[in-house]
């Protein structure tokens, strides 16, 4: 299932990540691809703000990954080092676990993903308009579903 | 009174963290604690909990044994680095033990299926006959399939259950470290990470 989604504000942006923390479950793993500076962690910022997380989210650039406490523990992991490493198993615990795992740069990690997952390639057409890819395999179908509305 | 041993067993491999503290082949106590990915936040806060309402000093302790997986990538690690860390300190020896072989001990039927998940459809499993008590190794610890390992072979498939480490001993299913520096976790998945790097 694939849906494309244009975002014109920053506002936007953060309304549509609130909804998608509307449609997260245990073990919910989110895939965030883009350019630099495209907006995911703007977008995981929102997103934990969403699932009521009141810790600032920095970008784990140099740390890799970030957990953050919450009724839904999220793991936010930037894999921007990773280039070329593929699979990484203690990452792949976390992306496994009980959480919900959202990854920058995950096509570095591509072998430690889940069958099913949703991604968003956020593309950058001007200074704050997004046009949002979405696509969700498997199970993560009937949520893209439940975004397109 | 030094004919007393005093045994600490740590295992960190699974999804359940097991810490056991036995006199001889005499449990004083154990924890066996469910975790989510956090025994190395957990670990030492137990064991600690665990020795003081003993009133078991960690100078009291004659042997370690530890689980080496296969297992968690991450979870085996604690346990083995607290493992090494006391032996190293208190100068006492580590026994290392398969996590595998640890589960098995849980239970008394005649073949037992041990396995962890390992993702995507594979686990660590082994193949234990246990017999009056003794446990012995069908098949080794193993990376394999789990819909090919069920229709393969036919047991008791246990996934969890706190160890038993009176069978453990009895059945002299553990190895004496002989130099520190070789005790290392069991990776057996590693097979599969330098596949697909060859598959490039
Ligand atoms: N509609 C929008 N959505 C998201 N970010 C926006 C939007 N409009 C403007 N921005 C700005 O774009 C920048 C996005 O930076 P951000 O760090 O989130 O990018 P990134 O994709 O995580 O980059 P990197 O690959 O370096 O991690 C922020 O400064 C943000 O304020
Ligand atoms: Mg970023």
């Amino acid at each position: 299932m694939k849906m494309t989604k244009t975002i014109y504000t920053l506002a936007e942006m953060e309304e549509f990540a609130r909804a998608v923390a509307q449609t997260l479950f245990p073990g919910f793993v989110l895939c965030l691809s883009g350019d630099l500076g495209a907006g995911k962690t703007t977008f995981t910022q929102f997103l934990g703000k969403a699932m009521g997380i009141n810790e600032v989210i920095t970008s784990p650039t140099f740390t890799i990954l970030k957990t953050y406490k919450s009724a839904l523990d999220l793991h936010h992991i930037d894999a921007y080092r990773l280039e070329g490493v593929y699979q990484d198993e203690s990452l792949e615990e976390v992306i496994f676990s009980h959480g919900v795992t959202v990854i920058e740069w995950y096509e570095h990690l591509l072998g430690s993903l889940p069958k099913d997952y949703l991604s968003i390639e956020i593309e950058t057409r001007d200074s704050t308009t997004r046009v949002l890819h979405l696509e969700g395999r498997g199970k993560y179908g009937i949520i893209v579903n439940a975004l397109s509305d | 009174m030094a004919s007393s041993l005093m045994r600490l067993v740590i295992d960190s491999a699974t999804e359940y963290l097991y810490l056991a503290l036995y006199e001889n082949l005499q449990k004083r106590d154990s924890v066996y604690l469910k975790g989510d990915n956090n025994h190395s936040e957990t670990l030492m806060v137990e064991l600690k909990r665990l020795l003081e309402q003993q009133g078991v000093r960690p100078q009291n302790l004659d042997e370690i044994y530890v689980g080496v997986g296969p297992g968690s990538y991450t979870g085996v690690r604690i346990g083995v680095v607290v493992a090494k860390i006391l032996a190293y300190s208190l100068n006492i020896p580590v026994y290392t033990i398969s996590s595998l072989t640890l589960l098995a001990s849980s239970e008394k039927s005649l073949l037992i299926v041990p396995y962890i998940d390992a993702r995507r459809g594979y686990v660590f499993a082994s193949v234990m006959r246990c017999q009056e008590g003794i446990l012995t190794t069908v098949n080794d610890d193993a990376y394999c399939n789990f819909e090919e390992l069920k229709a393969t072979v036919d047991g008791t498939y246990i996934c969890a259950g706190e160890p038993d480490f009176a069978v453990i001993y009895r059945s002299q299913l553990f190895v004496r470290v002989d130099n520190l520096h070789h005790l290392a976790p069991v990776y057996l998945r590693k097979t599969e990470a330098e596949t697909n790097l060859n598959k490039g």
